[in-house]
């Protein structure tokens, strides 16, 4: 089963590389120093997986390629007959290869009813709190990559910026098969067998991927460049399918790896990355008995 | 001699114009809808006697008979009585949802969100973070970020949950599942334990998404309009993983945005708003009839005899009520102006609100 799902994230990896070459997006509005984003792709948002990239600031909003009107949503927020839409007022513009960009929690919408097609650079709306949010709220930004049925991070497909967020490590814990947790610092003592690694989410930073390794041998990467559906549930593609709940198993946590540390000394390595490839990292070196 | 030819001539046309119309006078006419107002009330005059009344109580304790609809008006939500009462009226900051059997309000960032019974003055709170949509006795949550929707129980438990890669842009909720239309085209249909009983993309369009969506209630057809060049709607037959279309028809004109789809009380009709007018489907028949409409269909409901169904229509700020006959003939229709509005019946009682003020027509055929 692994094998399939590292053969689908091959073909998705591949596609962006080639998309990302071929087909950039523009910011669907200006970047605000000195914090761009409140919340980031894959981050723990309410009690799901963020689909969006979600940016600060109420300012215009922008295409960010030509596309088609696709459909607009929540016009009827208020009215029993529709769903209530987390999105709030939004548009969703499909564009070539098999994209969609969505542009959501609009304060209003301003798009020209007698055009079916929209430029890149034009105006949609502004940016406002009419959608599912926590805080100041502003535009939720999603791409949909309907072709290979995954959500991608919306950062993979934008010009880069010079520091797209203050990407902190955290604290790193260890839970047992018994589920007990302990902090990892150095010099610690710990008995052999398999163990999961997270990290402290307090500060809510997303890190772009994660990777650890045991003794200087990669373990686990987890690259959070896209979500799939498998079974009715979006994961993110490692080793192994990783669901929310395995992402994410409590408010404070964020996975890192699984590890099977033998008896002897060993140095644990964290590293997390942001989109640029900023490395923050930690070593920690275990007397394990 | 040739005037004499002529007064016969004429003489025998009156006669039997005479006759004829002795003959045609003593047919019945043929009978006219009446709309019988009986009252009207005031809902902001409603609200401040009822917080008089419960003054010392909590107000969201109040629990209301079966016979009381459940209405939303502006940013008041509540129930009333066939005889005008109005046994709760509750007013809501930002959103609402209400059902006969339960109601909720909820802010942008709900979470934690207390959903009442309007029946035991009961309440269970959905710990979740998300927007509650309420359907007949169904309580769901749609998740952050527009691709995930959950079903709990009255106790708020999450029963399962449906994730998509794309946002969600339709959705429906019968006693046979669940329907959920997405921006890429693909339509869903889940059972009422959240297992997927199929997934489809109509197609047929240059570009695919579901605009709306209805199921029928008995769980045989599942009603769509969807894609864009062209658009078009299609009925479904369910039948597990082997659920095909049965009857399609392209529609001359496009709607970008979410559309109201309706099955009547038997699933053998389904009305469908496209841009321009309101389509009615015969699913026995696999025929259409169109109905030219002004704006969009927001509402539409059937007396219980079957016999007339009740559009609601908006267009800006002119909202218009079509009465149909046989579900696509159109009797008549009235119009008015409000910022907010809804429609409900009841027996054969029509319920309109209108802004602050909700009136109650007895419908009557003569």
């Amino acid at each position: 089963m692994s094998k399939v799902y590292k053969l689908k994230r091959l073909v998705i990896v591949l596609y962006l590389c080639s998309a990302v070459s071929l087909f950039a997006f523009e910011w669907p509005q200006e970047l605000m120093a000195p914090r761009p984003f409140s919340s980031h792709f894959a981050q723990k948002r309410g009690n799901t997986f963020s689909p969006s990239l979600t940016f600060t600031g109420s300012v215009p909003v922008i295409a960010s390629d030509s596309g088609h009107i696709l459909v607009k949503i929540g016009q009827n927020s208020n009215s029993c007959a529709f769903f209530p839409s987390t999105l709030g007022n939004a548009v969703i513009l499909a564009h070539k290869d098999s994209l969609l960009t969505v542009y959501a929690s609009l304060e209003s919408l301003n798009l020209p009813s007698d055009k079916e097609e929209i430029s890149s650079g034009s105006e949609i709306g502004m940016s406002g709190t009419s959608g599912w949010h926590t805080g100041a709220g502003c535009l939720e930004f999603q791409v949909v990559d309907t072709k290979n049925k995954a959500l991608i991070n919306p950062l993979v497909l934008m010009p880069s910026v010079s520091e797209p967020y203050d990407l902190q490590l955290g604290k790193v814990f260890l839970t047992d098969k018994k589920g007990s947790t302990t902090e990892l610092v150095s010099r610690k003592s710990i008995e052999s067998g398999s163990y999961t690694l997270y990290r402290n989410d307090a500060a809510g930073v997303m890190p772009y991927k994660t990777t650890v390794t045991v003794n200087g041998a990669l373990v686990q990467t987890v690259t959070y460049d896209a979500l799939y559906l498998h079974e009715q549930h979006l994961y993110i593609s490692s080793k192994k399918v990783l669901p929310y709940t395995s992402i994410y198993p409590d408010n404070s946590k964020q996975f890192l790896a699984e590890i099977h540390i033998n008896t002897g000394r060993t140095v644990i390595m964290v590293q997390v990355f942001d989109i640029l490839g900023n490395v923050k990292q930690a070593s920690y070196t275990l007397e394990v008995m | 001699m040739k005037i004499k030819e002529n007064v016969l001539l004429f003489g025998f046309a009156g006669l039997v114009f005479f006759i004829a119309y002795l003959l045609f006078a003593g047919l019945p006419l043929e009978e006219e809808i009446q709309f019988i107002p009986k009252w009207t009330i005031d809902i902001q005059d409603k609200y401040v006697s009822f917080i008089h009344e419960k003054e010392k109580e909590d107000l969201t304790s109040s629990s209301v008979s079966d016979a009381a609809l459940p209405f939303k008006l502006a940013q008041y939500l509540g129930y009333i009585t066939p005889s005008g009462d109005v046994p709760f009226i509750f007013t809501f900051p930002e959103r609402a949802s209400i059902s006969e059997s339960f109601w909720t309000s909820y802010t942008s960032s709900a979470s934690g969100t207390p959903v009442y019974s309007a029946s035991s003055a009961s309440s269970f709170t959905i710990e979740d973070s998300g927007f509650p949509h309420i359907v007949d006795n169904t309580v769901y949550l749609f998740y952050p970020g527009g691709n995930s929707f959950g079903r709990y129980s009255t106790e708020g438990k999450k029963l399962w949950s449906a994730d998509h890669w794309s946002p969600i842009t339709s959705f429906a909720s019968s006693s046979a599942g669940t329907a959920c239309g997405y921006a890429d085209g693909d339509l869903r249909f889940f059972n009422t334990n959240g297992e997927l009983v199929f997934s489809m993309y109509p197609g047929g369009s240059s570009f695919e998404v579901i605009l709306g969506v209805d199921i029928s209630s008995d769980g045989s057809y599942i009603a769509a309009v969807c894609g864009l060049e062209k658009q078009r709607f299609v009925l479904i037959q369910i039948n597990g993983k082997n659920s095909k279309i049965v009857y399609h028809a392209y529609l001359d004109s496009q709607k970008r945005e979410q559309t109201y789809v309706h099955f009547n009380k038997a699933g053998n009709r389904v009305f469908f708003n496209y841009d321009g007018g309101l389509g009615v489907v015969d699913c026995g028949q696999n025929t259409m009839k169109k109905i030219p409409v002004k704006g969009s269909v927001c509402s539409i409901s059937e007396l219980e005899s079957g016999t007339l169904s009740f559009v609601l229509c908006q267009d800006k700020q002119t909202w218009t009520v079509l009465a149909l006959e046989s579900f696509s003939n159109l009797m008549g229709s009235f119009s008015f102006t409000a910022d907010n509005a809804f429609m409900s019946v009841s027996g054969n009682d029509l319920f309109i609100g209108k802004d602050s003020k909700i009136s109650k027509m007895e419908i009557v055929k003569k």
